[in-house]
């Protein structure tokens, strides 16, 4: 085994480990990173990483980019996320967001007759369509996806209910309630606990789409087709139901994959790696 | 037939994500204002629907300098309505940052660029939402860290029959209004808007 492989493993091997520590840098009671950081307490503001790149109707070039100064917090997380996602592949989702990772521990929770399976709806249509509308409502005055149904102001204040009267008056509204319930139907109760991340979620959106751009050249979960046998092994433990099998052969979805190499340990084969 | 499948998918999260786009609740708004000595300036005002049973407004405002100072906070001019209102802060502070701190109804030790984040909550049927009004006027400090709650101050001049000095400098108009502690002046005010859903579709 070289010493490559031995480091990359670290991530399978402690990846519920970094998902529980990511959940708690980033969300009550702690909140470390923005307290540390900004001395905010959550995503909105200098943090909030899903506006500045909306361009709303009537806005100036000045106030656009004004949006990335008000956001600069933010602005850098997302550039950071594009740039290693282009050429290691989504580790922010699979690994390091708080949402992703709070649903899907949370997922794990629930009893898997519970679970919903949503992977007979393709996750890529419905994520561009909902990016589509994203971008372009805001454009042409139609409305607004942004603050309304955001993942990374919902789950903040869903940790931090149980402490604080402001966190709990975000749910106080119908907007938070409907928050709460996409979150707890696409994410806690879905089958691998990514359902949200798959279809509403922007940050994931556009992240797929450099992570099917780096697929050329970065490094990416990749099946072996002289070891595959086509078991469907990988298949039924994917998150993001990513991988189908095409003539007895699995084939992977850049366009869905993230990193979490659930299909590396399930594989009996050894036939899927990270190269 | 894929494609099919993959256009309908398509179609259909786009219609659903207009849908998203285009509802509009009226029981919350987001308010942001730039808070200043001469009195502040509001970006944009609360806008809420008449009729309902509980009201949100999420009020985000900016310091702009040289003003600093501890600020009082009240909603005036909703007669009717038990409101509360509750500070965005850390629940466990590790002191790394300086942050206003809001107890008593007044946000203590701001300063010019700090960004303010009060969520209000309004009930029309006398009770806070988040506790009782009757045990908010009995005892707010007890409510919790960052939350504060009053028993209906109808008006501005209510809060002065209270004992306190505080100079109004116009609006009638149901507000969340800020006055300087020390010198009573009004540093920002921020409308609140109760419109009809026919008035808000407009």
């Amino acid at each position: 085994m070289s010493a490559n492989t031995t480091k990359i493993s670290l991530w399978a091997k402690y990846r519920t480990l970094i998902l529980v520590l990511a959940a708690m840098a980033f969300l009550p009671p702690l909140a470390l990173i923005f307290q540390a950081s900004t001395g905010g307490v959550n995503f909105c503001g200098e943090w909030c990483p899903r506006m500045f790149f909306t361009w709303r109707e009537g806005m100036t070039t000045t106030q656009f980019f004004m949006g990335f100064l008000r956001s600069y917090m933010g602005v850098a997380l997302v550039a950071a996320i594009l740039l290693s996602t282009l050429l290691f592949g989504r580790y922010w989702c699979s690994h390091l967001c708080p949402v992703g990772s709070s649903t899907e521990l949370g997922s794990r929770l629930v009893p898997k007759k519970l679970r919903i399976n949503y992977t007979g709806i393709s996750a890529p249509p419905v994520r561009y369509g909902y990016l589509a509308v994203y971008l372009l409502a805001p454009l042409f005055g139609i409305g607004s996806l942004c603050c309304s149904y955001c993942n990374f102001a919902t789950m903040p204040r869903l940790f931090g209910a149980a402490f604080l009267e402001a966190d709990l008056a975000y749910f106080l509204r119908t907007a938070g309630l409907i928050n709460l319930g996409m979150i707890i139907l696409l994410g806690f109760m879905a089958r691998g606990g990514r359902g949200y991340c798959n279809f509403f979620c922007p940050i994931g959106a556009l992240d797929s789409l450099v992570n099917r751009i780096g697929a050329r050249f970065g490094k990416r979960m990749r099946v072996n087709a002289d070891k595959c046998n086509g078991c469907g092994a990988c298949e039924k433990v994917c998150p993001t139901w990513a991988i189908d099998r095409d003539q007895q052969q699995a084939t992977i979805n850049h366009y869905s994959c993230f990193p979490c190499r659930e299909c590396q340990k399930a594989c009996p084969q050894q036939a899927i790696d990270y190269r | 037939m894929q494609n099919i499948k993959t256009m309908i998918t398509f179609s259909a999260a786009v219609g659903l994500s207009l849908l998203g786009a285009v509802s509009h609740f009226g029981d919350s708004a987001h308010s942001m204002a730039l808070l200043s000595k001469d009195g502040g300036r509001v970006k944009h005002a609360a806008h809420f629907e008449t009729g309902l049973n509980r009201y949100v407004m999420i009020a985000t405002a900016t310091v702009l300098p040289p003003y600093r100072g501890d600020v009082r906070v009240a909603v005036e001019n909703v007669p009717g309505m038990a409101w509360a209102i509750h500070n965005s802060e850390p629940v466990i502070p590790l002191g790394l940052h300086r942050q206003p701190i809001f107890r008593d109804h007044i946000l203590k030790g701001v300063q010019p660029r700090d960004r303010l984040v009060l969520w209000v909550v309004m009930r029309p049927d006398g009770r806070s939402s988040a506790a009782g009004a009757e045990e908010a006027a009995a005892a707010p400090a007890e409510l919790g860290p960052g939350a504060s709650c009053c028993p209906l101050p109808e008006s501005v001049e209510a809060v002065e029959e209270s004992g306190n000095q505080y100079h109004h400098s116009g609006g009638t108009g149901p507000a969340l209004a800020f006055y300087d502690q020390a010198s009573g002046n009004q540093v920002m005010r921020v409308p609140i808007h109760f419109n009809s859903k026919e008035d808000r579709a407009e």
